[in-house]
């Protein structure tokens, strides 16, 4: 974390600024008020949502790389939702969107599971061109089908201003902060639940680490890796509801490209997944950071004229150096650990389990930086 | 397949489990238990999801600690506790979780493979014990093994297999170790038997 910090005020310098008042405008931009916090939570609710997500896929062995995908799957469906829809109450309609954005991302999150289950094909290879072919059926859609009919001759790439019915409500108090941020807290818990304290996760969580031991145990396998993959799918669409009804405009837009709609969260999530550990509680912290560095970055651009790509650099440099030293810390562990029970002096008290620790350095690390 | 008298179409190791049959893996580590688990989550692998282990898809602690906490003593698995990932347990005591596992299933049929391998004596010797039990439970039980004294003392009767064909069968009264080498060797399937 240091070492990213300091690796990262290098860069400052190069570019001619002042790397202190770099950082407090960072931390200032991101932690500094009600409005950055609720800015910081605005945009850690898709990562979370997504990281999730992954938490699910990755525990059960299968690397989902189709957040993206996953994400504009679900948008599109909850906007569908919207438009066929747009009379209902809102006390029905925001659940139904949200649902919508769930199925639309779990079916576009299945198609790969069902066949690496069935026909054996990778899932990172079929999740990433699952991304692709989603962010052309979504240009697709906007290029005339869902296009704002409003707009005339001139093709602008976004649907029309959805049913306010459908508009996530604002939390009280006077910030941009929706009921997005409620919800993607919501599916981390139930995604711990799911993971952690329900039989479907004693299955998902047994295929992960032994394929070969669940299928004599006489676990469905194949299933298995079809549900895994829904339930990270559906996580991401209702990332990807939440992204389109929790926006300013309340429209499904695809500004410049699809990652100006999902703002790359479907990658960016994995990362919040890993800083995490792969447990959803902790995720929630990992993306509330990574949140964080994201509107922090904003304001360092504003304050010191330096470009905003600085801090994706920056972000990448923390990611390398965090998780791999978290993975650094492990192995050093298990080597500790063999050489003691290798001289039979019984090493004593082992590392119960690995997965706590990312959380814990997150937490380190979220109050060294707030 | 026929368990039991009961035939199985196109089986699964699912399907072969639910009608009764349990089985306890030649290669415990990589087909009998998952190392990352816990003792806990190791034992309840087959059963994890029947009540009153799982109600409505939610895990029931109390329920799943009481019925490990019983295995464990049960068959003295030596372990600081049910929630110690299984891999940090010695190869015995991972053999007596997946024989616990297995053997607490109620099974009609059990096919065992190598139980005793590389597990110490004082195990081995309990792992035995409990065999008889599940035989005088009215199990039958498969037991394949390369260990020719563990074959001889538990056994009712032998099938020498070489290179996957039957060479012979002989019944406990006529267990002679020379018989079953020749068996073992491809000589005289005929003749061994008929003589003693």
């Amino acid at each position: 974390m240091l070492v990213a910090l300091s690796l990262g005020a290098v860069m400052l310098l190069t570019l001619g600024a002042n790397p202190i008042t770099g950082y407090a405008a960072l931390i200032d931009g991101a932690f500094g008020g009600w409005d950055e916090l609720a800015d910081t939570s605005i945009k850690a609710m898709p990562l979370l949502l997504v990281g999730v997500g992954i938490c699910i896929a990755f525990r059960a062995g299968v690397i989902n790389i189709g957040g993206e995908g996953q994400i504009i799957a679900g948008a599109i469906a909850s906007t569908v939702v919207a438009l066929v829809l747009p009379d209902v109450s809102r006390i029905l309609l925001v659940p139904l969107v949200l649902v919508g954005g769930a199925i639309g991302g779990g079916l576009w999150g299945a198609i790969p599971g069902v066949l690496k289950a069935y026909a054996g094909v990778n899932e990172i290879l079929s999740t990433i061109m699952m991304n692709l072919v989603a962010a052309q059926f979504l240009s697709f859609l906007l290029q005339d089908l869902l296009t704002d009919k409003a707009s005339g001759a001139i093709k602008i790439q976004q649907t029309e201003r959805l049913s306010a019915n459908a508009d996530l409500p604002l939390l009280p108090g006077d910030t941009r902060l929706h009921l997005g941020v409620m919800i993607a807290i919501l599916i981390a818990v139930l995604g711990h639940i799911l993971l952690f304290r329900s039989a479907l996760g004693v299955r998902l969580r047994a295929v992960g680490h032994n394929a070969d031991a669940s299928r004599y145990a006489g676990m469905p396998v194949k299933k298995s890796i079809v549900q895994a993959l829904a339930f990270s799918g559906a996580c991401a669409g209702v990332a990807g509801a939440v992204l389109v009804f929790g926006s300013e405009s309340h429209r499904l837009i695809a500004e410049g490209g699809a990652s100006g709609f999902t703002q790359s969260a479907g990658f960016n999530g994995i990362v919040a997944a890993l800083f995490g550990g792969l447990s959803p509680l902790a995720v929630v912290p990992a993306s509330f950071f990574f949140g964080g560095m994201l509107t922090g970055g904003i304001s360092l651009q504003q304050e010191l004229q330096v470009p905003a790509a600085l801090i994706v650099a920056l972000n990448g440099i923390v990611v390398l150096f965090v998780v791999g030293s978290l993975k650094l810390q492990t192995r050093l562990r298990s080597w500790a650990q063999e050489a003691g029970s290798g001289s039979l002096r019984g090493s004593e008290s082992p590392p119960s389990d690995h997965a706590p620790q990312p959380a814990d350095s997150v937490a380190i690390s979220e109050d060294s930086d707030g | 397949m026929n368990i039991a008298g009961d035939w199985v179409p196109s089986p699964s190791p699912a399907r072969v489990r639910a009608k009764g049959l349990s089985y306890v893996p030649e290669e415990r580590m990589r087909d009998g238990a998952i190392g990352e688990f816990t003792v806990a989550e190791n034992m309840m692998l087959v059963d994890y999801k029947t009540d009153p282990y799982t109600k409505h898809g939610l895990l029931n602690r109390s329920a799943i600690e009481q019925r490990c906490e019983g295995l464990t003593a049960e068959y003295r698995v030596k372990t600081p506790n049910i929630d110690t990932p299984t891999k940090n347990l010695s190869g015995g005591n991972i053999q007596k979780v997946v024989i616990a596992r297995e053997f607490s299933c109620d099974a009609d049929v059990l096919v065992v493979a190598q139980p005793t391998r590389g597990v110490d004596i004082g195990a081995a010797e309990y792992i035995h014990e409990r065999l008889l039990q599940q035989r005088a439970g009215g199990a039958a039980i498969l037991l394949i093994s390369e260990d020719l004294d563990e074959v001889m003392e538990l056994s009712d009767r032998i099938i020498v297999l070489l290179e996957g064909e039957i060479m012979g069968e002989i019944s406990r009264v006529d267990f002679n170790i020379n018989d079953i080498g020749l068996l073992m060797s491809g000589v005289a399937a005929t003749a061994s038997t008929s003589s003693a």
